[in-house]
């Protein structure tokens, strides 16, 4: 009994969809739509140059990430294992200093013309 | 349809998505009925359903670079057509918690859920059309997409589970569940 309810209510539902389908928009919407397509493409101008900057930055991103993860792991474990005062990247462009605390009187002496020990601040 | 003809309608989909405007016009012509078919069937004649219709094919245009080309552009746009469907249905739902002016699906739903006011043996068909109508629309968007694909378009279990992206076990279920609820909306027609 249940069976040919349900299919009867299948069929009203299908009869009564049919009764109101429509199988095209009302004239005309192929020009609407054609308008819609052109003001859309105007309006985003794609690709534009800041979508690919995007796109490009959005590749580039997890390569930085990992390359700055990287080294500020091999940083840290240089740090630990060795004495060097020079930074792994300092190393890794061939800036490293001797690890003498002498070189800086250079800097004292370049900046304020006076030898390390001679401080500028209160040396009054 | 076979490989070749699939790869000309890309290629008209591909020359419309670049500024062809005889393409995008054959386009229209070649698949505004399967369109119309589903949305008119989802949303109802009106502004909407034109809205929807015209934004289908403005999707199909921008999707095209991910396109795969492993389903037919029938396929392809039908199922852009429910989504952007859903999409509409979900909108409604929000305008008419949040602003409450006009019919949205909870007043369909109540309408339609009182046997008392509809099927009287004077009505025509028609008529009979606006109850199912209004009985389908009360469905929430995904209910109604699988009612629409199974029992108007008559698309097997499985076609609609690819159109809608769900196992076939969900469209099963959700089919099962919507027609239990119409069937106790449009039972007091079918018991005189």
């Amino acid at each position: 009994m249940n069976e040919p309810t349900k299919r009867s209510v299948e069929q009203q539902i299908r009869d009564g969809l049919n009764a109101s389908r429509q199988d095209g928009f009302a004239a005309g919407f192929e020009e609407r739509a054609l308008s819609r397509w052109k003001a859309e493409r105007a309006a985003v101008a794609w690709p534009t140059t800041l979508s690919l900057i995007e796109y490009r930055a959005q590749r580039l991103l997890p390569l930085a990430v990992a390359a700055s993860l990287i080294l500020a792991v091999y940083s840290a474990r240089a740090g630990t294992d060795s004495n060097q005062q020079s930074s792994i990247v300092a190393r890794a462009l061939g800036w490293s200093t001797s690890g003498d605390p002498s070189r800086s009187s250079d800097l004292f002496e370049s900046i304020y013309g006076l030898p390390q020990s001679e401080s500028p601040v209160g040396g009054r | 349809m076979d490989l070749e003809a699939n790869q000309a309608e890309r290629a008209l989909v591909a020359r419309a998505a670049v500024g062809d405007d005889d393409a995008f016009r054959q386009l229209v012509r070649a698949h505004e009925s399967a369109v119309a078919s589903v949305v008119i069937a989802m949303l109802g004649v009106g502004d909407d359903a034109e809205d929807v219709g015209q934004e289908t094919f403005v999707r199909l245009l921008r999707a095209l670079p991910t396109y795969r080309g492993d389903s037919s552009v029938r396929t392809f746009i039908t199922r852009i057509a429910v989504n952007a469907s859903l999409d509409m249905i979900a909108k409604r739902k929000r305008s008419a918690r949040f602003i409450r002016l006009g019919t949205s699906d909870d007043d369909i739903t109540a309408t339609a859920s009182d046997p008392s006011s509809e099927f009287s043996s004077q009505h025509d068909r028609q008529e009979e059309a606006n109850i199912v109508r209004r009985a389908v629309d009360s469905l929430d968007g995904k209910h109604r997409a699988v009612v629409v694909l199974r029992v108007l378009e008559e698309r097997s279990t499985k076609e609609a589970a690819e159109l809608l992206g769900v196992p076939e076990g969900t469209v099963m279920s959700r089919l099962t569940r919507a027609m239990k609820k119409l069937e106790a909306i449009l039972r007091p027609k079918i018991d005189r």
